[in-house]
């Protein structure tokens, strides 16, 4: 049984198609890189997968489950985790509360208990704190953890928003151009830090990027979108030399 | 523990202003600081829905009502059924505000899908709506007012409530289940995607705010002995969105500083009679020249996130 599936799925705003019949099979601890041209559904996919969009038609699988009448929160609590590409943080707190409530999901203590600050409380925000500290840690983001998140940097900002994504436990991570903005030391380093996060929390990953460097050193396997149609998918390689991507994305290499 | 000995002692020098001074205080400053606590508990309250969770909530004044006329129909009818009067009293009041977190509950559902503004209209509806049902329920006066209301509310039990709705607010909002109302105010869609439940926590605020507004509403009755639907217009709702805004939306010490103002601003006003409302319309706009964020903006007292 495949981790994650989408079936025929297909997205209509009124007359427009945003996206027709994409079928996928992603595999558990898969790598899978997004890319097209701007407009050509990327985000819309991402936005079906996490809920924010029903599909018009098709049917989407996680772990054999069908997801299609779930909204956007029962989706989280089940295991998929995103980022935003225009960054979403919550504008009113700061570095460390976005992330302790993004590990609410797991916070079993309830409403009284809260009011009531029992014992239980207590040990309970001592375990979101320390998570939250390890994973701030990783991110090299412990130091401004009292900030509040508008005040940080662009770069910061995207991976910030990884770590938020993260502390909901998730099993299936979709980062929506998490290298945006930053320069090329920091996309070295975010790339790592991909792989690395890939690794140790075993997620499943898929990306959507336009810098094809970030790209082609992640994903294993890359789908190419182009008006909401699959038109490629393969290894790097593949995609490189297919004709269909190189008209509709990445340009013909001139020979100088 | 140690904080709790604090409750306790700030609680037992309430009883003792209330059973030992008060007798002698000016009895017309004594009312206005019984105002400033009611009016601070409705402003703290609607504070938990505006500023918080960030709906524009203007049926306040409904809610007060609803809890103001249950409770003192439990006292009022309830009087010869023998309960000790401080068990009635404080029982009343809690049916009170339970009964208009109920109310808040089943128009919460429907309506907390809207947004910004037709919220607004919405709650602006429930409260006349209210306000008009209660007009015309002969059983606590309709339009000749509820009179005959005993006097069991005072200095005392007014801070002892205010101070109790304090603690459970702050402690609601700044732990870590409280983030959920400032994710859902400030991003809704981000909050989803982190699995928390946007309608939940807004109908929760509402509902909670619905139930201290409930009880202020009962303070309110038991403190005036007589109530009547013209206490209750919107114009009431206005008045603690304005103490909420000037306060600084999502500060509860905000909230209790500007209620404080707006309530002793209008009696040291008197002064100037005719002119008073218009020099009061004046200073409002002037603060919110000066500190459009309002007086503390989001900040709070160092203490209050701790209690």
């Amino acid at each position: 049984m495949a981790f994650f599936e989408t079936k025929n799925c297909s997205i209509t705003f009124g007359g427009l198609k945003a996206l027709t019949d994409i079928n996928l099979t992603l595999n558990a601890g898969e790598i899978l890189g997004v890319i097209g041209p701007n407009g050509a559904g990327k985000t819309t996919f991402f936005n079906l997968i996490t809920g924010v969009y029903e599909p018009s038609d098709g049917d989407l699988f996680l772990e054999g489950k069908k997801l299609n009448q779930l909204s956007a929160t029962e989706r989280s609590q089940m295991g998929i985790a995103r980022t935003f590409q225009n960054i979403r943080l919550f504008a009113g707190l700061t570095v460390a509360e976005q992330v302790q409530v993004a590990s609410l999901q797991g916070f079993k203590a309830g409403f009284y208990e809260s009011i009531l600050q029992t014992k239980k409380y207590g040990l309970k925000v001592d375990e979101v704190n320390k998570n939250m500290a390890e994973l701030l840690g990783l991110f090299d983001l412990n130091h401004l953890a009292n900030t509040p998140a508008i005040d940080l940097s662009y770069g910061d900002q995207r991976r910030l928003e990884i770590v938020r994504a993260l502390a909901t436990n998730p099993k299936l991570l979709l980062l929506d151009e998490p290298a945006a903005g930053m320069n090329a030391t920091e996309k070295k380093t975010l790339v790592s830090l991909i792989q690395k996060i890939h690794q140790e929390f075993k997620l499943t990953l898929i990306l959507i990027e336009h810098d094809m460097s970030v790209v082609m050193s992640l994903c294993p396997r890359i789908v190419v979108l182009d008006y909401g149609v699959a038109i490629a998918e393969g290894s790097p390689a593949e995609i490189r030399s297919n004709p269909k991507v190189i008209e509709a994305y990445l340009g013909e290499v001139i020979d100088a | 523990m140690k904080r709790t000995w604090i409750y306790i002692s700030v609680v037992f020098f309430l009883a003792l202003f209330q059973w030992g001074l008060s007798p002698y205080a000016n009895a017309y400053w004594l009312q206005i600081i019984n105002m400033i606590g009611i009016n601070a508990l409705l402003a703290i309250s609607l504070n938990l829905i505006m500023g918080h969770t960030g709906q524009f909530s203007l049926g306040h004044a409904g809610f007060m009502a609803l809890g103001g006329y249950t409770s003192a129909a439990i006292t009022v009818y309830g009087g010869s059924w023998g309960i000790p009067v401080p068990v009635l009293f404080i029982g009343a009041l809690f049916l009170g505000g339970v009964f208009a977190a109920i109310v808040s509950l089943f128009v919460g559902i429907p309506t907390l899908r809207l947004k910004g503004d037709y919220l607004a209209i919405a709650t602006l509806g429930l409260g006349e709506i209210i306000r008009v049902i209660i007009l015309n329920v002969d059983f606590v006066g309709g339009a000749r007012g509820f009179t005959d209301i005993p006097e069991y509310a005072n200095f005392f039990w007014i801070f002892t409530l205010l101070l109790a709705a304090i603690l459970f607010l702050s402690r609601l909002v700044y732990s870590n289940k409280g983030l959920a109302f400032l994710a859902v105010r400030d991003d809704e869609i981000a909050a989803s995607s982190i699995g928390l439940n946007p309608v939940k926590y807004k109908i929760a605020a509402f509902v909670i705010g619905a139930f201290w507004a409930g009880i202020a509403g009962g303070l309110f009755a038991h403190l005036n002995t007589y109530l009547h639907t013209n206490s209750f217009t919107f114009l009431r709702s206005i008045e603690v969105v304005a103490m909420v805004v000037l306060g600084g939306m999502g500060s509860i010490s905000g909230s209790l500083l500007s209620a404080t103002v707006l309530t002793v601003l209008p009696e040291f006003l008197r002064v100037a009679s005719e002119a008073r409302m218009i020099i009061y319309a004046l200073l409002l706009v002037l603060m919110m020249i000066l500190r459009p964020y309002g007086l503390l903006g989001k900040r709070e007292f160092k203490w209050m996130k701790k209690l």
